[in-house]
């Protein structure tokens, strides 16, 4: 056998070996809105409304279609800064709507720094989590028990 | 990574120049040329692995694979029978990887649908950019089979082919004929890196400052339920979208060409204002040049062209059709919108052609455009049946002819919309500037660092600023 071949079957080896590993990675199997419904449980959720697709877009620049579940939930009270998004990821981009987030609470945090530093500070307090083909944005003050919560329903 | 965000634009390229142009070996250009390349394709993974560092480990593997397999097909040009046998295995080796990480997930699921079974469908995510390095890499393999190229004996210029950040992960698709000498040896100046710059920052504009901003305005209106949609709204929309992609793509793709002139690359011209096409075919000439040369290159020619008689044509455009909508994603609405092109330029070609051609100049250009447009309806929505609803919302089976939105998204993005409108209708080329040189220039200086200026305000302010090509 040359040389050649050796690294052409080597190669076509790590190539299954690649893709058994990828397959195998876990990808939580549970439903967008149930995650949601439990994470949104865990967190003082009074006064907050369930938006609507053309709500995330103008809140997130994401187009909620391109994600297997989009649950996002706010205030209509421009003052009150609570929030809770929950996405299933599915085909979409991780990435993108990782950083998609982060523009969201940096134009946020630049919009209440200085004239509402109880509403800035408490969006500096904000958590992003990503498990197993989930993420989660939440800014309240019970932050820990909304994690823990979608850690436990996903 | 992408191109229009402030950690490429401050953070990356300015260093991955600085060591690109840092003279190392004066004296010898041959190394100087290999050290070039070698920080290019360094700098090109770490711009990949910056979204996706899983992927990078199956790009380096498909690269590795492709440079020993066509390494040994040529060790022995001798024995034709072998050199097949190893160019057979090298396209199903890239089929196989595009297949798997693009289509298994589709074909389990069509399967589960089919047949009512329950196999369960891998989550997983598509390597960016698979569809246009595992085309170029194809276009090798195929390329040094036929002769048409010589094996590319130094594995650093190889990768640096293949992993090219410029034109990575949404094109265009380069196919390596008219890279081969560049990659040995390349013409690098001070004139041909400004010409760079200011493609660049044409892409930037178009995409940050027109895509960007009409864009916003399609995903607002298809964020909504079609069937409350009047026509006049969904028409106002997919025209939009229809702005959109052609300013987010072809501004990716200057992007790309002003980025290669920087490291001294030609890449060829990717969109010649498509939506000026007089007919479906002429659309296609000026639409994603680079993909649609490379179906025509290795799909419809090796299938026998239109050299096999007219029932073979037919079904090779067919062919050709479904697989280009197959490649833009796996989904039947992508299926139906190739099959759609492949429908409408047989017809062309032999039904309604000559007629098309006695049309005045204008008519023929408004009749390419409907379809064009009808064809985003399938391209932009997620699955068939959405596209479906789209297109009878646009055709007044929605809210009827206007809904309560209708006057205000028209009338808050009139201005907007006229200007990328005829920009993108090519009015503006005509646009006369002026004829002494020092003032075009003066003009033009002042015009790019205004856009520029634009598109970093955009940039600071705009959550919205997604690419559509990378998807596919």
């Amino acid at each position: 056998m040359n040389s050649y071949r050796i690294k052409e079957i080597v190669c076509i080896v790590l190539l299954l070996v690649f893709i058994f590993v990828l397959a195998g990675r876990k990808t939580s199997s549970a439903d967008a809105e149930t995650v949601f419904k439990k994470a949104s449980e865990a967190m003082d959720a009074e006064g907050l409304l369930q938006a609507d697709n053309q709500k995330i877009v103008e809140n997130f620049g994401i187009l909620p279609k391109d994600y297997a579940g989009v649950y996002y939930m706010a205030s209509d009270d421009v003052m009150d800064v609570r929030e809770l998004l929950v996405v299933k990821v599915g085909d979409g981009d991780e990435d993108a709507l990782l950083s998609a987030v982060r523009t969201h609470i940096e134009n946020k945090i630049n919009l209440f720094e200085g004239y509402a530093p109880e509403q800035a500070a408490l969006l500096k307090k904000y958590r992003t989590k990503t498990k197993q083909g989930f993420v989660l944005f939440v800014v309240s003050e019970d932050t820990a028990d909304v994690v823990k919560a979608f850690n436990r329903a996903v | 990574m992408i191109f229009s965000s402030a950690t490429f634009l401050f953070a990356f390229l300015p260093p991955v120049l600085f060591l690109y142009y840092l003279p190392i070996f004066r004296r010898q250009p041959e190394w100087e040329i290999l050290k070039k390349n070698a920080v290019l394709c360094i700098a090109s993974l770490i711009f990949y692995a910056w979204g996706e560092p899983v992927y990078v480990l199956l790009m380096l593997l498909s690269i590795y694979f492709n440079f020993t397999i066509v390494r040994d097909m040529q060790s022995r040009p001798d024995a034709p029978q072998r050199r097949k046998r190893l160019l057979v295995g090298a396209v199903l080796f890239n089929v196989f990887v595009l297949g798997f990480f693009k289509y298994y997930g589709f074909l389990i699921e069509n399967i589960n649908h089919l047949f009512s079974a329950n196999l369960s469908v891998p989550q997983l995510s598509l390597p960016v950019g698979i569809s246009f390095y595992t085309f170029q890499i194809l276009s090798y393999v195929i390329d040094v089979y036929k002769g048409k190229c010589r094996v590319q004996n130094s594995l650093v210029s190889f990768a640096t082919y293949v992993t090219m950040f410029p034109q990575l992960i949404a094109g265009p698709i380069v196919q390596y004929g008219d890279i081969e000498l560049q990659l040995r040896q390349r013409k690098m100046s001070t004139r041909k890196f400004a010409a760079g710059v200011l493609f660049f920052i044409r892409g930037l504009g178009k995409k940050m400052i027109f895509a960007n901003t009409i864009g916003a305005v399609y995903t607002e209106i298809a964020a909504g339920d079609a069937s409350k949609l009047g026509a006049m709204t969904a028409w106002f929309g997919i025209l939009c979208y229809t702005l959109q992609i052609y300013f987010d793509f072809s501004g990716y793709s200057d992007m790309a060409i002003g980025l290669g002139k920087m490291f001294g690359f030609n890449f060829l011209q990717n969109f010649n204002f498509p939506y000026a096409a007089t007919s479906i075919k002429d659309f296609w000439k000026r639409w994603h040049i680079s993909l649609s040369t490379w179906f025509r290159d290795y799909v419809y020619i090796p299938l026998g062209g239109n050299r096999k008689g007219t029932a073979r044509t037919i079904l090779n455009i067919l062919i050709v059709w479904t697989l280009t909508g197959l490649w833009h994603g796996a989904a039947w609405n992508f299926v139906a919108w190739g099959a759609y092109y492949g429908i409408l330029l047989l017809g062309e070609k032999y039904v309604y052609g000559k007629w098309l051609d006695r049309l005045p100049y204008l008519a023929r250009r408004a009749i390419t455009l409907f379809i064009v447009v009808i064809g985003w309806v399938f391209f932009s929505a997620e699955s068939f049946s959405a596209a479906a609803a789209y297109l009878g919302a646009m055709f007044g089976r929605g809210a009827g002819f206007s809904d309560g939105t209708t006057l205000y998204y028209l009338l808050s993005n009139l201005f907007p919309f006229a200007v990328m409108s005829f920009s993108a209708l090519g009015v503006f080329r005509k646009f006369p500037v002026a004829k002494n040189n020092n003032l075009r220039l003066l003009l033009q200086a002042v015009g790019y660092a205004v856009v520029f200026a634009l598109c970093m305000v955009c940039l600071v302010s705009d959550s919205y600023n997604p690419f559509l090509y990378f998807r596919f």
